[in-house]
């Protein structure tokens, strides 16, 4: 019960993240890229919050705002991934044979290269933007899914279960997708949730590079990363958005171990037979 | 008497060893056929075969004189409105995360019979399988090993079919509750007709419930023949082993 509650306290908490992701844009009632060049780079006070940046812009301000471009390409990111990984997995691992080896051998050859390389060169060819960003991402995050989904699948079919579907006369979609899915479906949500943190930090990294979102948008990583010289003479201009990664992340994470934590319980209380 | 199932020259291999090896056998309606054979001896690949949850190697197997051999997809899936399956752990063979209710409706709904229909044939088969019938909103997790066979039994037969094969269906049950089991699937047959393939290892009980028995060893029909026939003057030395065993206390 106590894990139950852990895990609902986080989730409390990502809500609150994404709710705030949500409304930002909304509440604030003036514009977060209107420039105020008077007020450039002013420290925290009672007016800014987290200070101005060097355009005069409310740090606080573009610190909410910039919560919907990062935690919503990032939600879509790890969404996107880990359905699309797990479908071609789980499609692997049900019907192994050729078809099998060689997607598997591909994605061996994506987990080869090293992720945030492959990421720098795919955004690097497509060009900036946070579209091609999360593309980017997307092709070097899937894999890991496609092999947790695959294994999973191939000790799940072996169960006794799987044989008295067909023989209820379910198809091969039901079986994949109505039987085994719900029983691999909260070690795939585990993995994202935990993913999370890490595809946050990765966006935000390709932004600082200049390969994700563009400016004028407010997005973390280009926030950091648009502060970084000033990080001497006004540290807020960097802190701010590097405070809200560090809270948002930190929060995805907790979320996904209290998550994980709270399965392997409740997987030990039922007794469940699937191994 | 008409043949309802005949199995023709089965084989299978796996790595190179054959686990089922020129098997060839009838059973006609409303026959109960016992396969009995030590452990290792081919019986549940055979009754796998005859499902299609595993593909022959070799031979062929007909149902009601159609080749159902190779037969896939939908022609596969039509099979099942006259072969259904029970198997040896009545747990594992439900879903974790249904109610059992639920799988017993799936091979009804899967044959598009209406819901409420579905509904009303499943509350019936767990009467006739003596279950409560809040049984259906049970999880498997939530009942006895042997309530959870007897609602195996019922999916089995929802969809009507004629053969039922039981591999093992009795074997994780204790004592009482196996007998009771029996009686129930004896009642069940007489009332519906029904062709039973009984796979068991335990001779004394195939011998009792059985109008005949198949004697297996090493993936080969040794022996096959009437019960009381087969148990009181047995031609192989197998089968006498077998007989020792089952009889000796
Ligand atoms: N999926 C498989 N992969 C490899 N070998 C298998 C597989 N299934 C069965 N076998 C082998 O085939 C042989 C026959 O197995 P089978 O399960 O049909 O025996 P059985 O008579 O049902 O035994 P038991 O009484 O223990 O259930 C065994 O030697 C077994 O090791
Ligand atoms: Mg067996």
């Amino acid at each position: 019960m106590k894990r139950k509650s852990k895990c609902l306290l986080f989730s409390i908490l990502a809500i609150g993240i994404v709710t705030i992701a949500l409304i930002a844009p909304y509440i604030t009632y003036y514009d977060s890229n209107k420039q105020d060049l008077m007020n450039a780079l002013q420290p925290p006070s009672k007016e800014h919050l987290f200070g101005t940046d060097r355009y005069g812009r409310d740090m606080f301000l573009r610190v909410l705002v910039g919560a919907r471009c990062s935690v919503f390409s990032t939600l879509l990111l790890v969404f996107l991934s880990s359905v699309f990984g797990t479908t071609i997995g789980m499609i692997c691992g049900y019907f192994e044979g050729i078809v099998d080896t060689v997607i598997m051998k591909l994605s061996d050859v994506f987990l080869s290269i090293p992720g945030m390389v492959f990421a720098l060169a795919v955004a690097g060819v497509l060009g900036g933007g946070i579209a091609n960003a999360v593309f980017a991402l997307l092709l070097i995050s899937w894999p890991k899914y496609a092999r947790l989904a695959r294994s999973q699948v191939l000790s799940e079919k072996r169960n006794t279960y799987v044989d008295a579907a067909i023989l209820s006369g379910s198809n091969t979609i039901q079986i994949i997708f109505i039987h085994i899915l719900p029983n691999i479906f909260g070690m795939v949500v585990t993995t994202a949730l935990l993913d999370i943190g890490t595809m946050m930090m990765e966006l935000a990294g390709l932004s600082f590079l200049g390969l994700g979102a563009m400016p004028p948008t407010a997005e973390w990583g280009l926030m950091m990363s648009s502060g970084r010289s000033m990080i001497q003479t006004s540290p807020w201009v960097i802190l701010a958005p590097g405070f809200a990664i560090f809270i948002t992340v930190s929060i995805f994470n907790l979320l996904g171990d209290s998550y994980r934590d709270w399965m392997d319980v409740r997987h030990k209380e039922k007794g469940s037979t699937s191994k | 008497m008409n043949t309802i199932l005949e199995v023709k020259c089965l084989e299978k291999s796996y790595h190179q060893k054959k686990a089922v090896n020129q098997v060839s056998f009838q059973v006609s309606k409303g026959e109960i056929v016992g396969i009995v054979g030590e452990s290792g001896s081919g019986k549940s690949t055979i009754a796998r075969m005859i499902c299609r949850l595993e593909d022959a190697d070799q031979g062929n197997i007909y149902l009601n004189g159609e080749n159902i051999t190779k037969v896939i997809h939908k022609q596969q899936r039509e099979i099942y409105k006259h072969i259904q399956m029970v198997f040896q752990n009545p747990k594992e063979s439900f879903h974790p995360k249904r109610k059992l209710g639920t799988s017993i409706l799936e091979g009804m709904r899967n044959q598009k019979i209406s819901k409420k229909s579905a509904e009303t044939r499943m509350y019936e088969l767990l009467k006739a399988c003596e279950l409560p019938l809040e049984y259906a909103v049970r999880y498997p997790h939530e009942v006895s090993i042997g309530e959870c066979q007897r609602a195996a039994i019922a999916r089995a037969l929802a969809t009507k079919p004629s053969i039922v094969i039981f591999d093992e269906a009795t074997s994780s049950l204790d004592v009482t509750i196996q007998k009771q089991m029996l009686d129930l699937l004896h009642h069940l047959q007489k009332q519906d007709d029904l062709t039973y393939i009984f796979i068991s290892h335990d001779l004394a009980l195939v011998q009792q419930f059985c109008h005949r028995i198949i004697i297996m060893k090493e993936g080969r029909i040794v022996e096959e023949g009437l019960p009381d026939k087969l148990i009181n003057n047995p031609t192989t030395t197998y089968t006498k082993e077998l007989i020792e065993a089952a009889f000796c206390w």
